[in-house]
């Protein structure tokens, strides 16, 4: 059973979320919630497994939201819904402690399959965001954060390139659960990087 | 100065004595007349100004001397600049360096470096000046008819007082500020701080009283004034305190020397000028005159140098004190003086025209022994009773050739000449006795010409030996000696005439050594010329004057040798004669004056006419040195002199030559300057002319010894002969900064004296040359280039910086654009995309409106993010553009189930473009 939490600001979709969440067995809603004020509360209390969470939200915005309380919720993996996927905040919401996105045109079961796959470790990542990540490791290469092994920057370099994850399996001989999984790994190291960046900024001051 | 005043009165007093005595060396009186050119022998007044030119008022013009030449300054009808009258009376030089003086009772003005005459300031030109008057060193009084005017330096009036007397007085400075002014006998003191007018009471004192009597002479120091009286006589008279007793006559009578002026030299001794001649007054002594002819109304001046210049009706006359002292006898012949040696008391001395003589130091008088005369006779020399007479025997002046006899001695006991009968045996054919020479140890040393060598007569046996040549084996090469010298161990020094080497008796081994010069001098590198001379001094030292070569000491016991030649400051290679006193300096008599080497610092001093020397052509043997009183005597046709080597030293006078640009043309036109003044000239004033002055009392023909030099910048002098004319003249000089200096040889010493002042000036260069308009050219170039290439930056940056502004703001609303349909559109798509999900699911029967609702609005999300993806200015460049089209054509292909094989270059080139060719290249691809 996977628990599921939903913060969407628009109430028609928040509705067909909800609904999507409730008719599936396997999937419990935990909380729906229209702000990052109502939801954070009840996220810390419920722990949910799954966090589906919208950004542009009114007040405090679903970065925001991720990385006050991403810490405080070990085991909850953030589902960023946007519209579209090359949007620049979702790579700010991935590096504040998103595990993955979903695209609100996503067709139902595609949504399903993504939040069960997400719950399962692994994560989608489009080319563009590949090449920030790439570039966003490639400025710290100096610091000392965890950096990305030999094969994760390999999958990162064929992500960036515009290659699909089966293309990529095929690729490197590998599966695409593991290449999901590599990408859930690197999105770990991105927080844990981009944390530590900014600890050291806020020593620095 | 006392010295010189006890010398001075010496000097007239021994004058006096009987002739035949030694006697003092007299006063020389220089005189300057209307024969030498003076415009009037009515000479009014004598000043030096600071330069050195003597200034004469006399009644036909303002004079300058210079020791050479005079230039007088006249009244000139065509210049209303110039004096007012011929006559000039006292010349005052003021701070400024011009000259003030009276002419007809008028003050007028000179400037002594550029000659011009020119009126006096305002104030004084309608005063009536009877007298004109440097009353101290910083005060000048002017009388006038009716008032005394004290002016400064500069002529500026400090002060002014009624004078008590309305014509014919007196004034001279006292002390403390005051002035005494005094007439027959009333004598009133002015204080110049008090402003107070007292009168002195001098009416006791006859012969004063009711009588002409002026004051010329103030001693500040004893507080005692000097009256002159032209029939009395000189009185002093004592002001602080004033006693019963306090006018004292000095012991002259007015008739005695009608006295109108004096100069005071120490305490009480005065000298006088008056119509009888100069004369020197000192208290409880007779009056002696040192001077006859002055004339009327003379005046005494003192120089810098110490000459004394007598002005009056007469012309003027110069004297001076530091002249060379010196004792003389006359002879009774115009006998050239040759010198041998001491014995007894007696210095011997032979003369070709007198015969036999000595000087007998004790009795101070000259005795001629006998008048025999002996043709070419260089000397007689005593021995015993015997004086040796060197030269050619020849007896009596109507003696013939046949008269000759040889080998002739005076015989002191028989008084009679005689021929040493011993010297026949060893010289049978000698014509003359060339030496004989009694050495320390009492051998005595003859030798005779025709080459018959040197005969020893040994004291200790009486025995004779005779050395000649022709021995075997030869002891020397030498046919005979005529000089002789000896050492403190007794070796003898043989040389012979215009030969250069030396014999040398050796008296511990008895034989002798030849030394031959160009080897044993060997290390100068000079060959050596006829030896004149050699003596051998107290320390040992061997001195050889070589005629064409030079001086050379060698001391025997250090063998050190030293040359010195004209390079050294010997004045002349020729030496009549040569001696050593006693302070170990080295005198020459030669063809330039007495030259004497001071061994101390081994400088030569040359004694001319210019030190008084009374001649200075020496002849052979002529000088003789008496250790015993330190004298020096020396001979000249007639004359016997003596005189004290170290005060002949210390009064050496030093060439006190001063040399002045006196007058400069600039294109021919006279050009006014001021001395050491740095002239700046334009750049076509640059033809130039200069005249020089010399200034030089004791020389007074002119000198030719005189160079210049033209240095441009600082370049090395090249020196020039100065014409007799002394004038130079440059043609066209170039623009720059020149320095034109002169100098003087100065033949004693062989060392050139520099001029007095160094003359700068400077041609300007043309405007357009000058260094500060090219700089200011060059910097204004730099300016306007930087101005420029600043101007250009600025102006690209400017326009950078709008580009860059203008793009930021295209990218700031394609994101706001990007951001709006993304927050606005796309919630708006995505609302109505679930609204119409919702209305499906909960419609299983769906319309087909619905579908397409649904369609329509995926479809525009797409392409919204398409839109999106192309307005990212991040995105507008080719590898995101590659990379956006590889990853959209392999889903869409990979969802068709088609195998998608696309490999991107590694490196893709960075070509940016902008967000409307992206999107239509990617809308291109897809479409195909």
């Amino acid at each position: 059973m996977i628990h599921i939490s939903i913060v969407e600001d628009l109430a028609e979709i928040r509705t067909s979320l909800e609904n999507l969440v409730k008719a599936q067995p396997d999937m419990l809603l935990l909380s729906s919630s229209a702000t990052a004020e109502d939801a954070m509360p009840a996220l810390l209390e419920l722990q949910p497994d799954v966090v589906i969470m919208d950004i542009n939200l009114p007040g405090i915005n679903g970065i925001e939201c991720i990385r006050k309380i991403k810490d405080d919720c070990p085991g909850t993996q953030f589902m960023i819904f946007t519209i579209y996927e090359n949007d620049e905040k979702v790579f700010d919401a991935l590096a504040a402690g998103a595990s993955g996105y979903l695209l609100k045109k996503t067709p139902t079961d595609k949504m399903l399959e993504a939040i069960k796959e997400l719950h399962t470790g692994g994560s989608p990542m489009s080319s563009q965001i590949a090449r920030k990540v790439i570039g966003h490791f490639s400025e710290k290469k100096s610091a000392s954060v965890a950096l990305l092994t030999n094969k994760e920057n390999e999958i990162l370099s064929l992500l960036s390139k515009g290659f699909l994850y089966k293309e990529i399996a095929a690729k490197l001989s590998i599966t695409v659960g593991t290449v999901t999984q590599h990408i859930h790994n690197i999105y770990e190291k991105l927080h844990v990087s981009n944390k530590t960046e900014a600890i050291n900024k806020f020593n620095k001051h | 100065m006392s010295k010189l005043l006890i010398h001075i009165a010496f000097i007239v007093l021994a004058a006096q004595t009987a002739v035949g005595q030694m006697l003092t060396s007299p006063i020389r009186f220089t005189p300057y007349s209307i024969a030498e050119g003076l415009p009037s022998n009515i000479v009014h007044s004598c000043m030096q100004d600071s330069r050195g030119f003597i200034w004469w008022g006399t009644a036909q013009g303002l004079v300058r001397y210079d020791g050479t030449g005079l230039t007088i300054y006249r009244h000139s009808r065509t210049d209303s600049n110039s004096m007012p009258h011929d006559a000039a009376g006292n010349c005052i030089e003021l701070r400024n360096h011009q000259l003030v003086f009276n002419s007809s009772a008028r003050i007028w003005m000179l400037n002594p470096y550029n000659h011009q005459q020119y009126p006096p300031p305002v104030f004084w030109s309608g005063k009536k000046i009877a007298l004109l008057k440097l009353l101290n060193s910083n005060l000048i009084g002017v009388q006038t008819e009716h008032v005394t005017y004290f002016a400064n330096m500069d002529l500026g009036v400090i002060d002014s007082v009624k004078t008590p007397f309305e014509s014919g007085f007196s004034f001279i400075y006292l002390d403390r500020n005051r002035v005494l002014f005094s007439k027959e006998d009333k004598v009133f003191s002015y204080s110049l701080s008090d402003k107070k007018m007292e009168e002195w009471d001098v009416k006791k004192v006859e012969p004063l009283s009711s009588q002409l009597c002026n004051i010329e002479q103030v001693d500040t120091i004893n507080k005692v004034v000097f009256f002159l009286h032209y029939f009395a006589g000189v009185y002093s008279m004592s002001y602080e305190p004033k006693s019963a007793d306090y006018m004292k006559p000095y012991p002259v009578s007015g008739s005695d020397i009608g006295g109108t002026a004096t100069l005071r030299y120490k305490n009480d001794t005065l000298l006088v000028a008056g119509e009888t001649g100069l004369v020197l007054l000192q208290k409880s002594k007779s009056p002696v005159l040192v001077h006859a002819s002055i004339g009327q109304n003379g005046r005494i001046y003192q120089d810098q140098d110490e000459n004394f210049w007598i002005t009056g009706r007469d012309g003027i006359s110069r004297f001076n004190l530091k002249q060379l002292n010196y004792q003389y006898i006359k002879l009774p012949y115009p006998a050239n003086l040759q010198f041998c040696n001491k014995q007894d008391g007696k210095i011997w001395m032979y003369s070709d025209n007198f015969g036999t003589l000595y000087f007998d130091t004790h009795l101070q008088r000259v005795q001629v022994i006998d008048s025999t005369i002996i043709r070419y006779c260089w000397g007689a020399t005593p021995v015993n009773n015997l004086v040796y007479l060197h030269g050619n025997g020849y007896l009596g002046k109507n003696a013939t050739p046949d008269h000759n006899i040889k080998m002739l001695a005076y015989n002191l006991i028989t008084k009679k000449i005689t021929t040493p009968s011993f010297l026949k045996r060893y010289y049978h054919n000698a014509e003359l006795i060339t030496m004989v020479y009694q050495a320390h140890n009492g051998d005595v040393w003859y030798s005779l010409n025709t080459g018959n060598g040197i005969v020893r007569q040994k004291a200790a046996t009486n025995e004779f030996r005779q050395y000649r040549n022709t021995d075997t084996p030869p002891p020397f090469k030498m046919r005979y000696v005529n000089k002789a010298a000896e050492d403190k161990q007794g070796n003898v020094y043989f040389s012979v005439n215009k030969a250069s080497d030396i014999l040398v008796w050796k008296n511990k081994e008895e034989h002798f050594v030849e030394w031959r010069a160009d080897s044993l001098f060997s290390q100068t590198g000079n060959h050596f010329g006829p030896l004149a001379n050699h003596i051998i001094d107290s320390k040992q030292n061997l001195w050889l004057a070589y005629e064409s070569t030079g001086l050379v000491q060698y001391n025997l016991i250090t063998k050190k040798l030293k040359l010195f030649e004209r390079d050294d400051g010997l004045p002349g290679n020729t030496f009549e004669s040569m001696v050593a006193d006693a302070a170990g300096n080295i005198w020459m008599a030669t063809a330039k004056g007495l030259v004497c080497l001071v061994t101390a610092t081994n400088k030569f001093l040359v004694f001319t006419a210019r030190d008084g020397l009374p001649f200075t052509d020496f002849f052979a043997s002529s000088l003789f040195y008496d250790a015993t009183d330190s004298s020096m005597y020396f001979g000249s046709p007639g004359y016997l002199y003596r005189v004290n080597t170290s005060g002949l030293l210390a009064n050496k006078k030093q060439s006190n030559t001063r040399l002045y640009i006196d007058k400069m043309d600039v294109n021919s036109q006279p050009y006014y300057f001021q001395d050491n003044e740095n002239i700046r000239l334009e750049p076509v004033e640059n033809n130039l002319q200069f005249s020089f002055a010399t200034l030089d009392f004791d020389n007074t023909s002119p000198n030719t010894n005189f160079e210049y030099a033209l240095v441009k910048n600082t370049n090395a002098p090249i020196w020039q002969k100065l014409n007799s004319a002394h004038l130079i003249a440059f043609n066209q000089l170039n623009p720059g900064a020149y320095t034109l200096r002169v100098r003087m040889l100065n033949e004693a010493t062989n060392n050139y004296v520099e001029g007095r002042n160094i003359f700068r000036f400077m041609i300007a260069t043309k405007w357009f040359n000058t260094i500060w308009f090219i700089t200011v050219c060059f910097a204004t170039g730099t300016f306007l280039v930087w101005l420029l290439i600043r101007q250009f930056y600025q102006r690209r940056l400017e326009r950078q910086q709008v580009l860059l502004a203008k793009e930021k703001a295209l990218a700031d609303e394609r994101t706001r654009i990007a951001s709006d349909m993304h927050d606005d559109v796309g919630a708006g798509l995505s609302r109505i995309l679930y609204i119409s999900a919702e209305i499906k699911n909960n419609n299983p029967v769906v319309d087909d409106a619905i579908n397409k609702i649904v369609a329509l609005s995926d479809e525009s999300v797409d392409k919204m993010n398409e839109i999106i993806w192309a307005l990212n200015q991040g995105n507008q460049k080719l590898d995101e553009l590659v990379y956006y089209i590889r990853s959209q054509c392999g889903e869409m292909v990979n969802n068709a189930g088609i195998v998608f094989i696309c490999e991107p270059p590694e490196n893709i080139t960075a070509v940016a473009f902008g967000w409307i060719e992206s999107r239509n290249t990617y809308l291109l691809v897809r479409r195909l």
